[in-house]
């Protein structure tokens, strides 16, 4: 066993971040998922040995790690955090950062710095300054300057959520290859990523696992890969939109940029014409397909992207809904969770 | 008096800068002197003392940081009596004969700019949030190694607090007065002189100094700024 918890416990003053976890890792790629502000980074920062658990107990390699070990286990395990963050200077010296403080001859650093660049798709990037990197570029250079460590455990915390399908998909590439030779914990929303990459995933909701399986077994998974979609935020006026495929939905967070959205299934409503709603997302469309699963229609719409809504067997009977009949949707600006 | 007057201080000034005057060259350098070894010692004392306070949680940092806070305004004189005090021959300090030299007024602002340059190295490191401690912590680095990516990160605040504490040294009438006593030839400096100069009247050498001291703080900074726009 890489890592045991036992009831570890993580507060911030008011707010428990983490409740009693008892966990088990070993040698494995685990996923650990679950909406923003669950206490994932948490979780991590703890396996990482950046934060102490107000309670309970942490071993790392059957070694309980306090306040006083926790250089130990940062000489063994390194984290890549959602935003890279880096060092004044180029890619060279931050990719080098971690090799000079241990003392690592020059010549091999630079071997070593060109070695983890080719891994990392890169090659002949280390004397470009870090900010004028692209954001898919900086994401695989902070994973270059973690791999070039040669940790026993990668801790990652959403390292593809702010990335373009394209650099998303070589970070999955490479990871999927350093799977072989080291422990790996990544915490995401990107579902398809941690079904293909992960042995076994958690599901994390309000400091405590709800879930615990095999990506095919947790039933968040299936549940969760519902109505997420990609898009380009604005905020203006205290609304902020989000650019989905041609379509514009209304949400309340105030963020910009890329992010990734979700609409709960059971949050839309569906409606034979426009109706007069506080709700400020509506649309119309066709829909494209129906499925019922244990008493409850699933009802696929196109409005541009397809949005799925949930609705019980009655509603549906009572609406004399069909495949190809032009419908609409509804559903608030709340109910759109950022992930 | 009028504007013949400034301008006559201003020419008076270059003439003398030109023709390389003595006296003025003297205590031209002794001002950079007493400034640069205040800033020394101060530096010596603020610099680690920044980053405990910024590092560790203790009881009282908070209190701290509102001292040297609000110690950043303390009048020169305030300061300056206060230390005269100290350093006097029967005072409790007065054995380090400190007193009417150089190494004594440079004691005296170093005392003055400490607030300064830890109040500014302080909020510097400050606005390098957790993040980056986590990522040189998560990358290997021990506490010691993390306090120097610190610093080094935050180097442009760390340099223009530095810089700031010169100037304050540079400029300050009350500290160089009360412990140095403006001794020609021993501590006489820039603005001491300007301040004799113009109580006995003689405004074109007041002005030339004052442009002097003026073009010095200027080219100060305008070094600074390149060496930043040059590295960053």
């Amino acid at each position: 066993m890489k890592y045991s918890l036992q009831g570890v416990t993580k507060s911030y003053e008011k707010i428990e971040a983490l409740r009693g976890i008892d966990l088990t890792i070993g040698d494995e790629v685990l996923g650990i998922i679950g909406y923003s502000g669950v206490g994932k980074t948490t979780l991590l920062k703890i396996l990482a040995g950046l934060e102490t658990p107000t309670a309970g107990i942490l071993k790392y390699n059957d070694k309980q790690i306090t306040a006083e070990n926790m250089a130990f286990l940062r000489k063994n395990v390194t984290m890549i955090f959602q935003t890279p963050l880096f060092l004044r200077g180029d890619v060279f010296t931050n990719i080098a950062y971690g090799l000079r403080i241990r003392n690592t001859p020059e010549p091999i650093i630079k071997e070593q710095v060109e070695k983890v660049l080719d891994t990392v798709r890169l090659p002949g990037l280390a004397h470009r300054d870090t900010k004028d990197l692209s954001g898919g570029e900086q994401q695989r250079v902070a994973l270059a300057r973690a791999l070039v460590l040669d940790p026993e455990v990668l801790l990652l915390d959403e390292p593809t959520s702010n990335l373009d399908p394209g650099n998303a998909s070589i970070i999955n590439d490479v990871l999927r290859e350093e799977s072989e030779s080291r422990v790996i914990v990544i915490a995401t929303h990107d579902l398809p990523q941690v079904s293909r990459l992960a042995d076994r995933v958690l599901y994390l909701m309000n400091g405590v696992i709800i879930e615990e399986g095999a990506p095919e077994q947790v039933e968040a998974i299936t549940r969760f890969t519902e109505n997420i979609f990609p898009g380009i935020s604005s905020h203006v006026d205290g609304v902020s939109t989000i650019k989905v495929e041609g379509i514009e939905l209304k949400f309340t967070e105030p963020v910009e940029g890329r992010v990734s959205i979700h609409v709960r299934p059971q949050d839309i409503i569906l409606s034979k014409d426009w109706i007069e709603t506080s709700a400020r997302n509506q649309f119309r469309g066709p829909i494209v397909g129906v499925e019922e699963k244990n008493g409850v229609v699933l009802v696929s719409v196109d409005v541009g992207t397809i949005f799925r809504a949930q609705i019980t067997r009655k509603s549906f009977d009572e609406m004399r809904l069909f495949l190809g009949k032009e419908i609409n949707i509804s559903f608030k600006a709340s109910s759109v969770i950022l992930l | 008096m009028g504007w013949q007057t400034i301008v006559a201080g201003l020419a008076e000034a270059f003439r003398l800068i030109i023709s390389l005057d003595k006296t003025v060259l003297e205590i031209t350098v002794r001002s950079l002197y007493t400034a640069i070894l205040a800033t020394l010692l101060a530096s010596i004392v603020g610099l680690p003392l920044s980053i405990f306070i910024t590092m560790k949680e203790f009881p009282g940092k908070r209190g701290l940081k509102f001292f040297f806070n609000s110690m950043v305004g303390i009048p020169t004189v305030t300061l300056g009596l206060f230390l005269y005090s100290l350093f006097s021959r029967s005072g409790p300090l007065g054995t380090l004969s400190l007193l009417y030299t150089v190494r004594g007024v440079s004691v005296g602002q170093a005392i003055l700019i400490l607030p300064i340059m830890v109040t500014f190295i302080v909020s510097a490191i400050e606005s390098k949030d957790q993040e980056l401690r986590d990522l040189v912590r998560t990358l290997g680095a021990s506490e010691y190694e993390t306090s120097i990516a610190v610093v080094r990160e935050a180097y442009s605040g760390v340099s223009l607090a530095l810089v700031s504490s010169f100037n304050r040294a540079f400029a300050e009438l009350g500290i160089a007065t009360m412990l140095g006593a403006n001794i020609s030839g021993i501590t006489r400096v820039l603005t001491t002189a300007i301040a004799l100069e113009t109580s006995k009247g003689e405004l074109g050498l007041s002005f030339a100094l004052s442009f002097i001291l003026l073009f010095v703080v200027l080219a100060l900074n305008y070094f600074i700024n390149w060496l930043q726009g040059g590295s960053s």
